[in-house]
């Protein structure tokens, strides 16, 4: 009768252990899904601010204007040099 | 009552209970036990699909030129629906930007129950329909291609629309070239699960990972690619030009910095858009390359040895008569005794046709064959055009001749380019390439190089070099040249071949040159075609091609003097 009781409650035991298991592994996997999700919207907004055709039509917006005259210097030694 | 009645009634009862017992165990364990099983599966098994990404397509500094996103179907599924489907497609017409009456003739078509109404909705589009709360109309994960510089390198980028079965194919440019890479494996995940879905952890399990598509990583430079698309639009509307096309590359690694050609398209509405427009001319299109190719020519004679660049024309004083036909300049100046550089300067037919005499068919043959002209340059994008030379050894004088100044031969932008990269690259071979690597996660793969291949020598390629500068100094297009900046090019204006004979009225323009001369960053090809306000390259492309070049020049760290 014993052994038959130990066995029971073993059983129970395991069942009750893996069903706790099992809610965690959920509760990981709807962990990730939320950080994938936010993984994914992040990523979509970086594609947006990345785009150059965007960043030159709020240039525009702006009236930012390119630079009409770039000054070259004349290469010359280099600065602090050591004696 | 007696007695025994009742128990016979009680008798009769049992077995009529019996009886309806055994009928209806056979119900539900003989009729019914199939579809029992299989809500039963259903309940304990929880089967998904995992999506697979396809990869994005990156520029140089890894951002994006082609991305995928998270996208939606919206479906309907009709015994569900409350609501009449008047109201319904009055709801989403808006949001969906479609008409009312498509959508209401949709959710009406008769045995439809599961409808799907539209592909590909954004998630914010997704959230204002959620928020209507409209009974019956769900919504299945998809994947958006999107395309964040808009028609920016369309032609370069290609598209994804589907194959027969209704998957996601890619088509034209990176997308067709690289599609197996760029294609992600749908994976599978089939558990066993409890009443509330959780899993149970000694039950039967099945996963089948997806595996992501690959990402490529280009040598597309995306402010070069804005500043070539910008300018030659503008440079299209400004020449009247009909069509054009551009192409930098990198010299030292076949890197290819940007491609853009007008007309084009819109990658995310690719279907509005007719098919002609989806080829990239840059390598399909095919032409004449007129004065563009004698730098090509005068390279292959300076590399036999058959010529130097002092060597003196002894028929440059005059029309120059092949066989039944006149070799004349492009404007009738003659320059007796021209040096070869001269010849370059002046962009001399009759000089170039002394060039190819001396080089001769079979030898003139066997260098534009290695340069790569009549053969695919190997670039790594879909649909790439191969205009044959004329068979070896069935070469006339004529052919010879025309071909030393660039007529009777067509070519691609592509294959230009390349021969050009060359001369710049030192006479070491080119082989141009828009993907450098493709890489996974956790996991990247350089693709290969240029084979390390001499293709003329060193001192052949600085001459010419040499040669182009002075075309660019002192040649007809020295007034568009930005001060003190050393750039070795040359134009060229080519007839239109038409039906047998050329055009008398028509031309395209083209420039090819690099810079700086001494250590290139660049090489770029720009072509016009049948620009109105100048037939003349040195008044189209090539202004166009340095108005291009002055804004590279302080990107790339070029400066006067290099």
């Amino acid at each position: 009768m014993l052994p038959l009781g130990l066995l029971f409650s073993l059983n129970v035991f395991l069942s009750i252990g893996s069903s706790s298991q099992g809610a965690q592994i959920i509760d990981v996997e709807r962990k990730i899904k939320i950080l994938e999700d936010e993984n994914r919207q992040l990523t979509q907004t970086l594609v947006i601010k990345t785009s150059l055709t965007k960043v030159s039509e709020r240039v525009e917006e702006l009236n930012l204007v390119r630079p009409t005259q770039v000054v070259y210097l004349n290469k010359s030694d280099t600065f602090a040099k050591l004696p | 009552m007696e007695i025994e009645t009742r128990l016979v009634i009680i008798k009769y009862l049992f077995v009529l209970m019996g009886v309806v017992l055994l009928i209806r165990l056979f119900y539900w364990q003989g009729l019914m036990a199939s579809e029992l099983s299989e809500q039963a599966r259903a309940q304990h098994q929880s089967s998904n699909q995992i999506l697979a990404p396809r990869g994005n397509i990156l520029s140089q500094d890894n951002t994006w030129l082609a991305a995928s996103q998270e996208a939606w179907l919206l479906f309907a599924s009709k015994p569900e629906l409350k609501e009449d489907t008047k109201t319904i497609a009055v709801k989403l017409a808006p949001l969906l930007g479609e008409e009312k009456e498509r959508i209401q003739s949709l959710l009406d078509r008769p045995e439809a129950v599961w409808i799907p109404i539209k592909h590909k909705i954004s998630t914010e589009i997704k959230k204002n329909i959620q928020a209507m709360e409209i009974a019956g109309i769900g919504f299945d994960k998809q994947e958006m291609r999107v395309y964040p510089e808009g028609s920016l390198s369309a032609q370069l980028l290609g598209f994804v629309g589907k194959d027969e079965e209704g998957n996601d194919k890619g088509y034209f440019g990176l997308e067709g070239q690289y599609d197996l890479p760029l294609s992600g494996k749908p994976g599978y995940l089939q558990r066993e699960a409890d009443a509330r879905g959780a899993p149970i952890i000694f039950g039967d399990s099945k996963e089948i990972s997806a595996v992501g598509g690959a990402d490529l990583v280009t040598h597309v430079d995306k402010t070069i690619q804005l500043v070539v698309e910008q300018k030659l639009k503008q440079g299209l509307e400004k020449y009247g030009a009909i069509s054009g096309s551009a192409v930098v590359i990198d010299p030292k690694t076949g890197g290819v910095m940007a491609i853009a050609s007008f007309p084009s398209y819109d990658p995310f509405k690719y279907y509005d858009f007719t098919d002609e427009l989806f080829k990239n001319p840059v390598i399909s299109d095919t032409f004449e390359p007129g004065s563009v190719f004698k730098p090509i020519v005068m390279a292959s004679g300076l590399d036999a040895g058959v010529i130097n660049p002092e060597t003196v024309c002894d028929i440059c004083h005059g029309p120059y008569k092949v066989d039944k036909y006149f070799i004349e300049t492009w404007d009738q100046k003659y320059y007796a005794n021209s040096t070869m550089t001269d010849v370059i300067l002046h962009s001399d037919n009759v000089g170039m046709t002394y060039v190819g005499n001396k080089l001769g068919a079979e030898r003139l043959y066997d260098y534009l064959d290695k340069f790569g002209f009549g053969g695919l340059t190997g670039i790594d994008l879909q649909g790439e055009a191969n205009p044959r030379l004329r068979k070896k050894g069935t070469w006339n004088v004529v052919d010879t001749a025309t071909a030393a100044f660039g007529q009777g031969v067509a070519v691609t932008p592509i294959q230009m380019v390349k021969a050009i990269a060359i001369i710049a690259n030192k006479g070491m071979n080119v082989e141009p390439r828009v993907v450098d690597k493709i890489k996974g996660l956790g996991w990247e793969q350089d693709l290969p190089q240029s084979q390390e291949k001499r293709v003329i020598s060193e001192t052949a390629a600085n001459q010419v070099t040499k040669m182009m500068i002075q075309a660019v100094k002192n040649g007809e297009a020295k007034w568009a040249v930005p001060k003190g900046f050393n750039v070795a090019g040359k134009t060229g204006t080519a007839q239109i071949p038409l039906q047998g004979h050329y055009d008398a009225e028509k031309t395209n323009a083209s420039f090819v040159g690099f810079a700086p001369p001494s250590d290139p960053k660049f090489v770029m090809f720009i072509t016009l075609k049948e620009p109105k306000t100048s037939p003349w390259a040195s008044e189209t492309t090539a202004p166009l091609w340095f108005s291009i070049a002055k804004e590279m020049f302080p990107y790339l760290g070029i400066q006067p003097g290099d």
